[in-house]
């Protein structure tokens, strides 16, 4: 009793001023997730990635324009999207405090405009990640008369592509085969 | 003896103003252990104030009670407040005598005392709550075994001041030499352990028990009901302490009616009553609950101690 | 059968099959029992016996070999080989340490398969469950209440059968009553009955325990649980890449979510024979202790909480505390959540948190050493913990109970110790089995308070003696259809995992134990000729952990309809008691 009251005594009172006081947190700890705009591409990583679904992706085919939307209640903090990330532009911050008293606070979302298919003209690529991927072309070195054949091909949109291939019939193996047998 | 007449009204309006005092400060007695607790545990905790603010908060509140509950159940949180509220007129707290000697012979007050429990027993069985009935058996065991030891203990200092009058018996001890010191600080001793566990605190609270039996009697109330049972819980825990204050340790009181002497008197019971639950606080946190079956074992010897000082008083220690 | 068990026989030990005697006995003396035997890993065998033989084949290895029930479940294996399959598990701690998983089919039709309860009675939960959930009836079982389905539950619908309602949607419930009878089965109608949760003061948890008393005394109690299903088994298989399930699994439990991820990413890394980095394992047994120390810590402090001992309660958290703080230094939470990935670990230790780590540490066994002190020397403590609550060997022997609970009645099980050469890096790491005798709650206590010196000197060892190296392997393929068991010991006991890898990047079935699944049944046991006040100190002595056992079945019990009741309407409604809000 004595030895209780004595460490009583030493440890005096533990409790913190928080919320009147900042808590600390250690260095790396993990709190919500920041993205960067400016320097996400929409590639989508971070949303294949999330085990708790909660980022999403949404492409707005009208508009021309795709959505990264982040809930913070669904978000379980595990940091996977930032470790996927291809640009760094995802990171999670220290911030613990995320109660918020309207539910459309939860939310945070940025909006990227997508390119156009030179073909059909449907949007099926975002804008940023086509000039990504070109100007990685550009910077290994590829010659500017290759660089715009591949601009071309770039512009177009799988489906058009496909279609290209299949108009395309020399390419096509089984009607070769079938050429053949006549 | 004393005879039975009624006092005059000065005596009266002390005897009406120091109950609703106490009544008034029993909150603060209790939020002060709370204070002691917070600071047992390590941690900041509410302040002093804070049982006013809840006592507050409930009365404002609804009082439900189960279905099947009846007028006992309602009864009860009033006749534990009045019941205390008489003995707390009776005590010699601030003068030398009983402002209110109608109830203030001890056997009086131990009737009281009974009256008390009695009826948080029967409301525990009333509300039909299974860990109430339980409860209730457990605060009535627990009269049993302290009631014969709190009654020997103050029947050896009545028989040594030779009255059960609690002013006469206070006088006596505070101005008279005493002649049997022995059985008196024997007595005394034994009394304060029987009035430690009166007042429901660990490591002898079974009966509200919180972590076994949910508080026992007092699971079932509510609201502004449950505010009047915790006011008399405190206000118990008060007049106990006060009960043993008059009797073993009386000095400092005032000897006659007078503001000057009245507030001194009142200082010095201040001090007294901080220093007892201050003492009580330690020994509440740092125990564990005894086990109900075996609380017998810890209160016998106290018994036993209590029969020693009556051995002594026939001795003539 | 009619073999002389009793006899000696011989077993040629070879090289990566531990536990071979194991199956080489069956052979010797069930002849043809076995109808086949697969390795999964060097100590994970996998026998499927005939029917007709179970019960004698796991009465001799669990009674005659040392053997203990870890888990028993069922699986949907018709679209493989057109059976259900029953498994129990088994962990050898005999001569051999192993692990042998007998398996049976049942056929597709008749849908029966003989229980092994009346012989084993730590299958009674495993047994029940498997009736719930697939539909399969255990021919000789006597406890034929439902487990784990809620009683509004229609009669024919089996949620973990692959051709089961789509989990996306709600049979309509069938009853609006509680149709669950609880069990009184040594007093009679006198007893009266004190019910314990699930608003309980000290058990405010999704649990209900019924005790039957006679006064004071305990004369029986029955419980039941599953009130809480999450239907995680049924998400993993149907919605979740195998990736996903490791953060499923941390969510398991809340306080000892790792072991979790951990054992799950143990069975697909067995399943598939993934080479771990040994500084991956090493940084996950330094996690595992981490949780460990809080969690044991609290139980402590609940310990003393129980018996009125509130400081103490408080003192130990304080401590607690900076163990949480030590979680989130090494993980970056103050929960080890998100750290395993099949093939290794997330995050590495760096060097300047390992050397705050160790302080840390330090600290924290000074502190709590002092505190075990005054503890101890606490009037009435050893009153209130002393011969209560009971496990006698008997019943621990039978129900194969886990963790402290078993290792304070004499048992030496952990499998950090008899299976430690195959879970993470315990194998190098300086850790002593601790077991007291006497079975009580006091003994389980002080069992939590030398584990705690053991974390902590693990920890110490861990952070000071990091290997060099990777944390993540990543260079596997997934093959479908292959299993085996993950086991960790987790505060409260053994947890043990075991997955079968599916053909779609999915898991074709998942099944997660908790510790304390097995340890419940162990518990009506323990409270029998207890008092009411120590109900509350027992139960928690089995630091009962209750959504780690609610897992299994999906439970909604919203209407078709929704409606916002404010709170004035409430108010209203308990005021005049008409017109309820609460009708759509």
């Amino acid at each position: 009793m004595f030895k209780l009251i004595k460490t009583v005594f030493n440890t005096g009172s533990v409790t913190t001023k928080y919320p009147f006081a900042p808590m600390s947190v250690s260095e790396d700890f993990r709190g919500k997730p920041e993205l960067d705009a400016a320097q996400c591409l929409s590639c989508g990583a971070c949303t294949r990635a999330c085990p708790a679904n909660a980022l999403i992706m949404e492409t707005d085919e009208k508009a021309g324009t795709r959505r990264w939307e982040l809930s913070t209640a669904r978000c379980i903090f595990c940091g996977r999207c930032e470790e996927v990330c291809p640009t760094h532009a995802i990171k999670l911050t220290q911030n613990f405090e995320l109660a918020v008293t309207n539910k459309a606070d939860l939310y945070e979302h940025a909006v990227f405009s997508l390119a156009d298919c030179s073909q059909c003209q449907r949007p099926f690529v975002a804008q940023k990640l086509l000039e990504y991927v070109l100007d990685t072309l550009a910077q290994s070195g590829v010659p500017a008369a290759q660089l715009s054949e591949r601009r071309k091909q770039l512009q177009t949109c799988p489906a058009c592509r496909r279609a290209n291939n299949m108009l395309d019939s020399d390419n096509i193996s089984h009607l070769r085969f079938i050429k053949e047998q006549q | 003896m004393s005879p039975l007449e009624m006092p005059t009204a000065s005596w009266i309006v002390l005897a009406v103003v120091q109950a609703l005092l106490m009544l008034f400060l029993a909150p603060l007695a209790t939020g002060f252990s709370r204070v002691i607790r917070a600071k047992m545990h390590s941690r900041q905790g509410p302040g002093v104030l804070q049982d006013y603010r809840d006592i507050a908060k409930l009365l404002r509140r609804q009082s439900v009670a189960p279905a099947n509950a009846g007028m006992i159940f309602w009864m009860t949180p009033w006749v534990l407040v009045v019941t205390m509220l008489l003995i707390g007129m009776a005590l010699p707290t601030v003068t030398q005598v009983s402002p209110f000697p109608i109830s203030g012979d001890l056997i009086t007050d131990i009737y009281l005392l009974a009256i008390f429990r009695f009826f948080f027993a029967l409301a525990g069985i009333d509300s039909n709550s299974m860990f109430a009935g339980i409860g209730s058996s457990r605060e009535l065991t627990l009269g049993i075994l302290v009631e014969p030891i709190l009654i020997l203990a103050i029947v050896v200092v009545a028989l040594v001041v030779g009255t059960t009058d609690l002013g006469y018996i206070s006088h006596a001890l505070a101005n008279n030499s005493w002649h049997r010191p022995l059985t008196i600080i024997l007595a005394g001793i034994v009394c304060a352990f029987a009035l430690f566990i009166e007042m429901g605190k660990l490591p002898f609270d079974s009966a509200e028990a919180e972590q076994e039996l949910q508080e026992g009697p007092v699971t079932e109330y509510s609201g502004s009901a449950l505010a009047m049972v915790k006011l008399g819980l405190g206000l118990k825990q008060l007049v106990v302490v006060q009960l043993f204050l008059a009797i073993f340790i009386p000095w400092g009181k005032a000897s006659s009616l007078t503001a000057g002497a009245l507030i001194s008197a009142t200082i010095i019971l201040l001090v007294k009553l901080f220093i007892v639950f201050l003492i009580a606080g330690l020994i509440e946190n740092s125990m564990a609950r005894v086990r109900f079956t075996k609380i017998h074992r810890t209160i016998f010897p106290a018994f036993l101690v209590a029969v020693l000082a009556l051995i002594f008083l026939i001795l003539g220690w | 059968m009619t073999n002389n068990t009793s006899e000696q026989f011989h077993s040629q030990p070879q090289a990566g099959r531990i536990g071979k005697n194991y199956v080489d006995g069956v052979n010797h003396f069930f002849p043809s029992a076995i109808i086949d035997e697969e390795w999964q890993t060097e100590n994970q065998v996998t026998i499927t016996v005939k029917m007709t033989s179970l019960v004698e084949v796991m009465k001799w290895l669990y009674y005659d070999q040392g053997g203990w029930l870890t888990v028993s479940f069922g699986n949907d294996e018709r679209s493989l080989n057109g059976h259900f399959a029953v498994y129990h598990v088994l962990s050898m701690e005999g001569e051999v340490k192993s692990f042998v998983t007998v398996k049976i089919l049942v056929d597709a039709q008749s849908q029966e398969f003989i229980s092994i309860t009346p012989t084993i009675p730590a299958a009674v939960w495993g047994e029940r469950e498997v009736r719930d959930m697939y539909g399969l009836r255990p021919v000789g079982l006597p406890d034929e209440r439902r487990l784990v389905l809620p009683d509004d539950w229609p009669e024919d619908l089996h949620p973990l059968r692959k051709d089961a309602m789509d989990y996306r949607q709600r049979p309509q419930p069938t009853t609006e009553t509680e149709t669950y009878q609880f069990d009184n089965q040594l007093g009679n109608d006198s007893n009266r009955i004190v019910p314990v949760g699930p608003l309980h003061i000290t058990s405010d948890e999704p649990g209900h325990f019924r005790l039957f008393v006679d006064g004071e005394d305990i004369v029986d109690a029955d419980y039941r649980m599953f009130y809480v299903h999450r239907g995680m088994e049924k998400l993993a298989e149907t919605r979740m890449g195998y990736h996903e399930v490791a953060q499923l699994t941390d969510r398991v439990c809340g306080i000892c979510g790792f072991t979790h991820s951990v054992g799950y990413s143990n069975t697909i890394e067995n399943a598939l024979s993934v080479d771990v980095p040994f500084r991956a394992k090493m940084i996950r047994t330094v996690l595992l202790e981490v949780e460990r120390l809080h969690s044991h810590l609290l139980n402590i402090g609940l310990s003393s909480h129980f018996v009125g001992f509130d400081t103490g309660f408080m003192q130990f958290f304080r401590v607690r505390e900076k163990t949480m703080e030590l979680a989130e230094l090494l993980t970056g939470a103050r929960k080890t959540y998100g750290m395993n990935l099949i093939g290794g670990v997330r995050r590495d230790f760096l060097k300047e948190q390992r050397v705050k780590g160790i302080a840390m540490v330090r600290e924290v066994r000074q502190k709590f050493s002092e505190l075990v002190e005054v503890l101890l020397a606490t009037p009435n403590i050893n009153s209130r913990t002393q011969g209560i609550g009971i496990l006698s060997k008997q019943v621990a022997r039978d129900y194969s109970p886990v963790g402290p609970l078993i290792r304070a009645s004499g048992f030496k099980r952990d499998v950090r110790i008899v299976h430690g050469q195959s879970l993470e890096a315990y194998g190098s790491v300086p850790i002593e089995l601790q077991s007291m005798e006497d079975g009580d709650v006091y003994s389980r206590v002080m069992v939590r308070v030398r584990e705690v010196f053991e974390s902590l000197n693990v920890i110490e060892y861990g952070l000071d003696h990091l290997p060099a190296g990777a944390i993540l392997t990543e260079s596997f393929d997934y093959k479908p259809n292959k299993f085996a068991l993950g086991f960790t010991e987790a505060p409260r006991g053994e947890n043990i995992h075991w997955s079968m890898t599916g053909d779609n990047q999915k898991l074709f079935r998942w099944r997660c134990r908790a510790a304390t699944y097995a340890n419940w049944p162990t518990l009506r046991y323990m409270l029998r000729g207890n008092t009411v006040a120590d109900a509350p100190l027992i139960i928690g002595s089995l630091d009962p952990c209750y959504s780690c056992t609610d897992r299994v079945t999906i439970v909604d019990t919203k209407k078709q309809r929704s409606k916002t009741v404010p709170y004035k309407a409430i108010e209203q409604y308990s005021i005049d008691r008409k017109h309820s809000p609460f009708k759509l």
